[in-house]
């Protein structure tokens, strides 16, 4: 598990000098990705689901801090899928 | 809400209807992280879970990039098919176009304003399609871009490199407005949109409108938002009055009147919850969490998505559908062996399930309507042309003895003169 856990792409970057430790990430997630241990000040919020996000930014949109940063994967920025295989397969 | 006093539960997913007699009375619904229960009853309920995602592959390959919220997964419409009420047009689907890799909203605002799309051999190729150029409908811009690619015209461009500084300047300064990551994602990955072509891609796909609006995919409801289930109602994407969120936030209202109505109209008791039905569903959630061996929601989704995209896409033919209707099939009887790691997983079996019934009933009226009507929201190979004489009519799916059954409506009548509780005064 660690090692699957490992090669997943972390989209969602939390500056733990600057977090707050406030909660507002975990609260405003439409994924349930982010999850911060409540009324604890000193845990910073732990992305549990990386592989389940919108990369929408609310969480870097609403943290007063601006402690977060969304990191999109290789496969995102640097695209070589061939549009045409999405496009179906014909059956006659 | 909570200001009309509303108890509203949050992180909470509603995973079945209570329906009696064809009447709606409340539903079960799940914490998925305290792993709390809830059996509430109701006068009246109200489907607004959205459309259908997650339901085909697009160019970057992960399932939760895709243009509308991946988090709507056709929760109403599987419930509401499994309490027994009728579904329309899904057998329309709808894409749009993105830039390559990153399926967000956007590039429509970007083409109002001025933007050109160019093919490979830098073709200013919509006018081919539509005298409009690229200020034709989303649906016929992106057919256009479909039918590109498969001449083999790709890649296709966004071209902007026309247009003055100050346009320039707007479309910069407003370029988050749909997307608030799509600056970051254009500065990581190097685009320079000003000076250079931007490289995009078909969507994945999703059930909600066909390409028109108010033609919406979803439950079929009465002028009052009320489905075919006596006290059910649905509004937004998951039901026929589709229009995004302006039409979602116009029939959410007529739904809210229309449940004032039904409430007022409702005496008598409401029938008791049945415990031992209720402890079913939830032992069957507790028992994806016991499950030490079996199938992950991620495989069911990945082959689901896959079956979709090759054949229930963009170019169906009936072998095609009938093909991914067997394997869909084959899929729901693996569902008794799928397993979660924790409640935010059984969550996921949820929507998965959903997903893989949402692309069922697609397959299923896909295969009904012997024509192709609006390009690609539904293009049969083996049915090319749009049959108006015989196809004027609402393709309906409900729960049948055996799976999904079809039937059909003339559009010249209401859609709920198809409603069984309606059916004594047609």
């Amino acid at each position: 598990m660690s090692n699957q856990a490992k090669a997943v792409h972390n989209p969602i970057r939390i500056n733990p000098e600057t977090c707050v430790r406030c909660n507002l990430c975990d609260w405003i997630c439409p994924g349930d990705l982010i999850y911060k241990e409540e009324d604890n000040r000193e845990t910073l919020p732990v992305i549990k689901y990386p592989d389940e996000c919108w990369y929408c930014g609310l969480c870097q949109s609403i943290c007063p801090t601006n402690a977060i940063t969304i990191i999109f994967p290789e496969q995102m920025v640097r695209n070589k899928t061939d549009v045409v295989s999405l496009l179906g397969k014909v059956v006659e | 809400m909570r200001k009309g006093k509303a108890t509203v539960l949050m992180r909470t997913m509603v995973v079945q209807l209570l329906t009696e007699d064809n009447r709606a009375y409340g539903a079960l619904a799940f914490n998925f992280r305290t792993g709390e229960w809830f059996a509430i009853r109701a006068k009246a309920v109200v489907l607004a879970a959205g459309d259908v995602n997650r339901i085909s592959r697009n160019a970057s390959g992960l399932a939760f990039d895709s243009w509308h919220l991946p988090y709507n997964t056709g929760d109403a419409q599987a419930m509401g098919y499994h309490s027994g009420a009728a579904l329309a047009n899904m057998e329309s689907v709808e894409a749009t176009l993105t830039p390559k890799g990153f399926s967000c909203q956007g590039l429509n605002a970007l083409v109002s304003l001025g933007a050109y799309f160019v093919n490979k051999s830098g073709e200013r190729f919509m006018f081919k399609y539509d005298k409009k150029g690229e200020n034709a409908r989303r649906a016929v811009i992106a057919d256009a871009a479909i039918n590109e690619y498969l001449l083999g015209n790709g890649p296709i461009y966004l071209d902007c490199r026309h247009l003055p500084e100050a346009m320039l300047d707007h479309m910069e300064a407003t370029l988050q407005v749909d997307r608030y990551t799509l600056p970051a994602y254009y500065e990581q990955k190097g685009v320079k949109f000003r000076e250079e072509l931007v490289e995009i891609s078909v969507s994945e796909l999703s059930i909600r409108r066909s390409g028109v609006y108010f033609r919406g995919s979803g439950l079929a409801v009465d002028t009052n938002g009320e489905t075919s289930v006596e006290a059910l109602f649905a509004a937004g994407d998951c039901a026929t009055v589709s229009g995004g969120i302006s039409g979602a936030a116009v029939l959410g209202h007529i739904a809210g009147e229309g449940v004032v109505q039904r409430v007022r109209a409702t005496s008598g008791a409401l029938p008791e919850i049945d415990i031992k039905a209720a402890e079913m569903v939830r032992a069957q959630s507790a028992g994806y969490l016991d499950r030490r061996d079996g199938m992950t929601w991620k495989q069911l989704e990945d082959e689901t998505r896959q079956t979709v995209t090759d054949y229930v896409g963009v170019r169906r033919s009936e072998k095609g559908l009938k093909l991914a209707l067997d394997t869909l099939q084959a899929l729901a009887k693996r569902e008794a062996h799928l397993k979660a790691d924790d409640l935010h997983g059984v969550m996921r079996i949820h929507e998965s399930r959903n997903i893989r019934l949402n692309a069922e009933l697609m397959a299923t009226a896909s295969l009904a309507r012997k024509e192709t009507r609006t390009g690609s929201s539904h293009l049969r190979l083996d049915y090319p042309q749009t049959d108006d004489r015989n196809w004027r009519k609402f393709v309906i799916v409900e729960r049948g003895k055996d799976g999904p059954a079809v039937r059909t409506l003339s559009t010249d009548r209401p859609l709920a003169d198809a409603f069984a509780r309606n059916a004594a005064t047609v």
